[in-house]
């Protein structure tokens, strides 16, 4: 089947988020740990995107697609999108660049971790509380289109039951970002 | 029904959406490394198939336990050479349900 013309924004939440190369020195494919990193993971992390974010929410989204693909798409209207359309990614610090790859803590909505093309080898997420979520998107065609979703079991801050490993050439995921619904909640990015 | 959106990536394809009939991934042979289920609701599904001798095979099913959404309680990985599956074919039981497709 060729590609649905109609993608949803349920796969491509409508937010545009610009990938600027010229981000903060997390996006930065060195292995240099960032000097700023609290590892008391503060909750006082302020929060560079909207804090109301939730990818549980179902905020009105617009439609708006990416041009290799038809407006015409019947959005689901009880779809909750990973990734809320009003928010900008963020430039966080909260994204800390490590020698196994990036640890994301201390914030909430959409945030960007690398804006070029990473090879993921496996991802964890220690969610804080019952049923925190953690969506994951990378770019198609300029469009962010998601490649993972985690939500945490009652058991929470237990990242050895939220994770998944691609092999150690691992796979390829340009322009990534996470929006996390929870300050307290860590994503953990293992690269090749 | 045209089944789910499919949407090609760099890392391979991730479907859902739009409605949940039967969806080909892709009409030939993929080598797949890895596949994951989202599924939207407790007990969602999504049932593959492949073709052999030009019939539609089960080749894996995912059904959620009450962790919607969570993709890392629903995922297989076949190693870095991956496995070759023809024709295969995905049928998701929500319309908001996540596949995702890491090929090798």
């Amino acid at each position: 089947m060729a590609v649905s013309p109609s993608l949803s924004p349920s796969l491509s939440p409508s937010s545009s988020p610009s990938n600027s190369p010229s981000k903060s020195p997390s996006s930065s494919p060195s292995s240099s740990p960032s000097t700023s990193y609290s590892p008391s993971k503060s909750p006082s992390a302020s929060p560079s995107s909207s804090p109301s974010l939730s990818p549980s929410k179902s905020p009105s989204r617009s439609p708006s697609l990416s041009p290799s693909y038809s407006p015409s798409a019947s959005p689901s209207p009880s779809y909750s999108p990973s990734i809320s359309p009003s928010a900008s990614p963020s430039e966080s610090t909260a994204v800390v660049n490590t020698e196994y790859g990036y640890e994301i803590t201390g914030v909430t909505g959409l945030t960007k971790i690398y804006a070029g093309t990473l090879r993921v080898k496996a991802l964890a997420f220690l969610g804080d509380d019952d049923h925190d979520t953690c969506a994951l998107t990378t770019q198609v065609n300029g469009v962010p289109v998601s490649c993972y979703k985690f939500k945490t079991h009652s058991t929470d801050n237990t990242p050895p039951t939220s994770y998944v490993y691609f092999g150690e050439r691992g796979v390829p995921m340009t322009g990534l970002m996470a929006n996390i619904d929870d300050a307290q909640s860590i994503l953990f990015i293992f690269i090749r | 029904m045209a089944g789910c959106t499919k949407v090609h990536t760099e890392w391979g394809y991730v479907l859902g959406g739009v409605d949940t009939d039967a969806t080909a991934v892709d009409a030939g042979k993929i080598w797949v490394k890895a596949m994951a289920f989202a599924g939207n609701a407790d007990d969602a599904t999504c049932s593959l198939t492949n073709d052999v001798g030009g019939t539609a095979t089960t080749c894996y099913k995912f059904k959620t336990d009450g962790n919607d959404l969570d993709a890392s309680s629903y995922h297989v990985f076949f190693g870095d050479a991956g496995v070759p599956f023809t024709n295969l074919t995905a049928t998701l039981s929500h319309v908001n349900d996540r596949l995702y497709i890491y090929l090798r």
